[in-house]
């Protein structure tokens, strides 16, 4: 799962059967620093409260349409939560081998 | 599974809801010498790992479903399973 901030909404009428009724929205991946990260992509919503500008996390994959009460779907990315806040507690720079306990 | 470094946590209120109760963390993938691998990517926690801890994780719908009693249909793949105590390294994987 990645952290991702929602840019746009997708419209498509004409769509798979199983799409019917789903919500796209545009998800651009973030780092937990806020900085975009790779291409932006489309997912379904499984929060159903997600919208623009709101920072959310992405299931990629076969997990991506799970999220979906008709999971028998075919979607490649999921919105599972939407982010009240992000604590990054470690800086994420080059370690040590952990120490012995 | 693959290893990784705990460097902090989300919080979300509002989510998928097989997600509920459980705790996400951001984990860093590390190569076993301890340098970062990638992005950061967020899991589920189930062993109650902490900020700057050496953990195990799984990325695998299956052993995650499996896992966190989600079968069939859970949206999950990462999943803290375990805190490493100690890495052994006798030939380095860059040779």
């Amino acid at each position: 799962m990645q952290l991702a901030k929602v840019i746009g909404t997708v419209v498509a009428s004409q769509k798979h059967e199983a799409l019917q009724g789903i919500k796209l929205l545009i998800v651009q991946p973030m780092t937990p620093d806020g900085k975009p990260k790779g291409r932006a992509v489309v997912a379904v919503d499984g929060t159903a409260m997600a919208g623009p500008g709101e920072t959310v996390f992405v299931i990629g994959g076969r997990e991506g349409a799970l999220v979906l009460e008709k999971w028998f779907t075919p979607v490649d990315h999921g919105i599972v939560g939407i982010v009240d806040d992000i604590l990054v507690a470690v800086k994420a720079r080059k370690g040590r081998l952990p120490s012995r306990r | 599974m693959f290893l990784g470094k705990v460097i902090g946590n989300i919080v979300s209120t509002i989510k998928h809801k097989d997600f509920a109760g459980f705790k996400l963390m951001l984990v860093q993938p590390m190569q076993p010498d301890g340098s970062p691998w990638q992005d950061p990517l967020i899991c589920i926690d189930i062993v109650g790992a902490g900020e700057g801890e050496t953990v195990l994780y799984v990325d695998e719908g299956n052993s995650a479903r499996q896992l966190l009693n989600l079968e069939p249909s859970g949206p999950v793949r990462p999943v803290i399973v375990g805190i490493v105590d100690e890495i052994q390294l006798s030939v380095s994987s860059s040779q």
